[in-house]
């Protein structure tokens, strides 16, 4: 019996793009399975393995900027995953080093890469690092100083270091007037939550990350809450040395005079004192005292402000 | 003044490498054609033919020697200003329209755009190829492109026309076509200058030929002569009644010998034994049918020279 | 002075037909879906992402047509033995060749120009700032492409499409490389590499020299003498070329 060649050529073209979908389907799940094999933790991992910027640099042949944009867009994926741990952000200073050897003038990266590596990762040495690095590229945004005074100030305890970034950031072109200001308080009254508060304010205001204004929100409230304990702790002081009692509730002081009203808590608990006469927050137990100064009371333990 | 002057002409490739030894391609070729007349110059394959034509349009430059192409030197710009050129199998932009193709070559030889429509016109009316104005060169036959060469050839109504293997790759029609494009240029006074291999083709219509093997000139001269004096390659003898068993002494010394029922075919090597076979043929009461001499091809001489180490002194002697 | 123009307007139609120009096409996809793609991002980094990606793609789409058409220029006509008809005609080497030259010149700049009006048109659509530093940017990546044809025309006149093609690309890279070469080099304790290296430095041409994209991306102008300067730069190495292929290229039997 003979097939009509008709019949014969549509059953050759049939089983052609039977193969060719099989092809393409079998490529399509191993795919599946290698992406799988390679989860993002790894992926972000390979970052660290790049090339010194130097060589990547020799090999780019003048797309640069193509090749430190395709690096950024790796990390960005990944930073954006935001990893907990301290040790999901190894790679990230390497990465970022990388590709503003490739690029010195790429800002947004310094930007983000010092925001995350202080604020998220508690890498506060990769942090300044790589945003010092910004600026001797950059000498004329005003942005990367600020941050690098961020950190000194939140994440490093350092007033004085952090007055000192703050004060070359007011003197650059397009820096908001309040820098100057907020860099000769941080000098002078160093241990002081209202400079803080204020601080944040500001950083808070040229912020238009969102997961980024959450942190800042979220640690503004600490410092609040804080501000409130000490100026209620100085009340409940006051209150001893005249009534040689601790009040046994805080509306007393109020209805001393001592003080006007009771603060609201940022974290919508009720404050109240101790029989030792320490003031506390319902919202918070373990309220931390272990430093002076207000703005290093989590350093101690970077992740706890991080995961909130 | 002579259309074409050659002197002493001769071509080595590779001689710019001292380890290399030189290919010779042409060696001490002289030869002139006179204007008016259609000079065929005939050679097998790879004897120098193209290298001689290349040399003289510019395209190579001579070891030694000198060409002088309508009065200039070969190689200077302005000798090919009435010069037309057909390459052999031509290669041509196969992008192109056969309008835009013969306009291109128009506008290169310096002609006035009406001028150039004109001629285009004409052109391909002549070759034979008018319904193919507008279609793309990539899509032309062998032949076709064969034709729209030679009319690029002719845009500019050049004096002197060389052509490099013209019929070859054509069809039968396509040959007579060009033969007589070839003789009706020549009745306009124009000179006409070409290669080839082909024997036949070169008979009908040349004035004079050269005969170049391995870079030599071998002959120059009329064509007739030179054929003829090389005398038959063979004679093919056919006669009739007789069979071929009753001729011994023929058999014996033929070439080949054939009996086709009551015809038989006796194949001897040179005129001279035709009296021979033809008195042993009537001896048997045999009636001869018909007498073939085959001239041999000039491939055929030219084979023969190849081979032989030197060339036949008798025709060395005929180009002085 | 006729002829050439016969010539090169020849070869721009030989360009045309040869669907050269549909690059635009992929170059316009390209620049308009990575723009969609990478919207996700910040204002900031898309802005800069879409102006690097448009000037990287001009570079490397005209850059990559001056190799792979340069190398052709010449070579393709001799080995498909259309230079014989045309070289019969009373048309001097040097002729041909600057004729062919302009003429990819001519595809170079009509394809760079609507690749231009593309990258606008997409930067236009964003919102994001002009400046006239892309047009300073993009004037120097089309004398670079002047450059890389003139070298590759050169190559073409005596070495086949792939050697010619790999000559080129190897000085263009070395072109690239060049500059931090010699800045490595420097402090080398060998004074032969040293001297060597700063040889090839004066003998290659420095691309670097002509490559300003990434300050014209983030709006920083070069100087005019700058400008002016690395133009004549460029220009004088094509000239070489083109003059040193044009010799080569009288000395050439077909």
């Amino acid at each position: 019996m003979t097939v009509p060649s008709s019949i014969r050529s549509m059953i050759q073209q049939s089983s052609g793009v039977v193969l060719i979908l099989g092809a393409l389907s079998s490529a399509f799940f191993a795919e599946r399975f290698l992406d799988l094999e390679r989860p993002s933790q790894a992926r972000a991992e390979a970052l660290a393995y790049l090339p010194k910027g130097e060589y990547l640099r020799l090999a780019s042949l003048g797309y640069r900027q193509i090749v430190a944009d395709i690096i950024w867009l790796q990390a960005v994926q990944h930073l954006g995953l935001r990893r907990d741990t301290n040790q999901g952000y190894r790679w990230t200073y390497h990465a970022v080093d990388v590709l503003t050897d490739l690029d010195p003038k790429f800002v947004a990266a310094y930007q983000s890469a010092g925001t995350i590596l202080g604020v998220w990762a508690g890498r506060n040495e990769e942090s300044v690092a790589i945003l010092e690095k910004g600026m001797r590229n950059n000498p004329e945004v005003w942005q990367l100083p600020f941050l690098i005074g961020y950190n000194y100030f939140y994440e490093q305890c350092n007033p004085s270091a952090s007055a000192h970034y703050l004060q070359i950031a007011a003197v650059l072109p397009g820096a908001p007037e309040y820098l100057s200001k907020l860099a000769s308080r941080m000098t002078v009254e160093a241990g002081d939550p209202q400079a803080a508060v204020e601080f944040l304010e500001r950083f808070l205001r040229q912020t238009r990350d969102e997961r980024l204004r959450e942190v800042l929100t979220d640690r503004m409230k600490y410092v609040l809450q804080e501000r409130n304990l000490r100026v209620l702790e100085r009340a409940v002081q006051g209150y001893s040395a005249t009534y040689h009692k601790v009040p046994s509730k805080l509306e007393d002081m109020v209805t001393a005079r001592i003080i006007d009203e009771i603060p609201l808590d940022p974290f919508g608990g009720e404050y109240f004192v101790d029989t030792k006469g320490e003031v506390q927050s319902t919202s918070r137990r373990d309220r931390l005292r272990l430093h002076q100064h207000v703005s290093c009371q989590w350093r101690s333990k970077p992740s706890d402000v991080a995961i909130q | 003044m002579d259309a074409i002057t050659i002197e002493g002409l001769t071509k080595s490739y590779g001689a710019d490498w001292p380890w290399r030894s030189p290919i010779i391609a042409l060696s001490d070729l002289s030869l002139s054609v006179k204007q008016g007349e259609i000079y065929g110059f005939l050679g097998p394959n790879g004897a120098g033919k193209t290298t001689t034509l290349k040399i003289l349009l510019g395209l190579m430059r001579a070891t030694s020697g000198s060409a002088y192409v309508l009065g200039k030197p070969a190689g200077d710009v302005r000798s090919r200003e009435k010069v037309g050129f057909l390459p052999e199998s031509p290669y041509f932009y196969d992008y192109l329209t056969a309008e835009e193709f013969l306009g291109f070559y128009g506008q290169l030889a310096q002609l006035d755009r009406s001028n150039i429509s004109r001629r285009v016109t004409e052109l391909l009316e002549l070759v034979g190829l008018s319904g193919a104005r507008t279609r793309q060169l990539r899509k032309f036959s062998k032949g076709m492109l064969q034709r729209v060469g030679l009319a690029q050839a002719l845009i500019h109504d050049p004096e002197l026309i060389i052509l490099d293997e013209p019929m070859s790759g054509l069809d039968p029609i396509g040959r007579k076509q060009v033969r007589d494009l070839i003789l009706g240029l020549r009745e306009r006074g124009k000179t006409v200058f070409f290669s080839s291999h082909i024997i036949s083709d070169v008979e009908v219509m040349c004035d004079r030929v050269g005969i170049v093997v391995h870079g030599r000139l071998l002959a120059n001269g009329r064509i007739d002569e030179l054929v003829t004096h090389q005398g038959a390659q063979s004679v093919e003898i056919v006669c009739r009644d007789v069979a071929i068993a009753d001729l011994p002494l023929i058999s014996a010394r033929a070439t080949r010998v054939l009996q086709q029922g009551r015809q038989c075919l006796i194949v001897v090597a040179s005129e001279g034994m035709i009296e021979e076979a033809l008195s042993e043929v009537r001896k048997q009461g045999g009636k001869v049918v018909s007498i073939t001499p085959h001239r041999g091809s000039l491939e055929d001489i030219f084979l023969r020279q190849a081979s032989g180490a030197e060339p036949n002194p008798h025709i060395q002697s005929r180009v002085a | 002075m006729q002829a050439i123009a016969v010539i090169a307007l020849n070869t721009f139609r030989e360009n045309l037909r040869d669907k050269i120009l549909y690059n635009l096409v992929f170059f316009a996809v390209l620049l308009i879906g990575l723009s969609v793609l990478l919207a996700d991002l910040t204002i900031m980094e898309h802005h800069r992402m879409i102006k690097d990606l448009g000037l990287a793609a001009i570079n490397l789409v005209g850059v990559i047509i001056a190799i792979f058409v340069g190398i052709g220029l010449v070579n393709k006509e001799i080995e498909r033995r259309t230079v014989y008809t045309i070289m019969a005609r009373p048309i001097s080497r040097t002729t041909f060749i600057l004729g062919k030259y302009c003429g990819l010149g001519l595809t170079l700049l009509i394809n760079v120009l609507v690749m231009l009006s593309v990258f606008l048109a997409i930067l236009g659509l964003y919102g994001v700032p002009i400046t006239w530093t892309l047009f300073q940017a993009v004037q120097l990546v089309f004398v670079e492409m002047l450059l890389i044809t003139a070298l590759a025309l050169l190559f073409s006149t005596f070495s086949s499409s792939t050697l010619s093609a790999i000559f080129t690309l190897a000085f263009y890279v070395i072109g690239h490389l060049i500059g931090d070469l010699k800045g490595l080099m420097e402090n080398s304790q060998t004074v032969v590499l040293r001297r060597a290296v700063a040889g090839l430095y004066y003998l290659c041409p420095n691309l670097e020299m002509l490559n300003i994209k990434g300050q014209a991306a983030i709006g920083v102008a070069v100087p005019v003498t700058y400008q002016t300067l690395a133009s004549a730069y460029g220009l004088s190495y094509a000239v070489a070329s083109i003059v040193l292929a044009c010799m080569v290229f009288q000395r050439r039997d077909f």
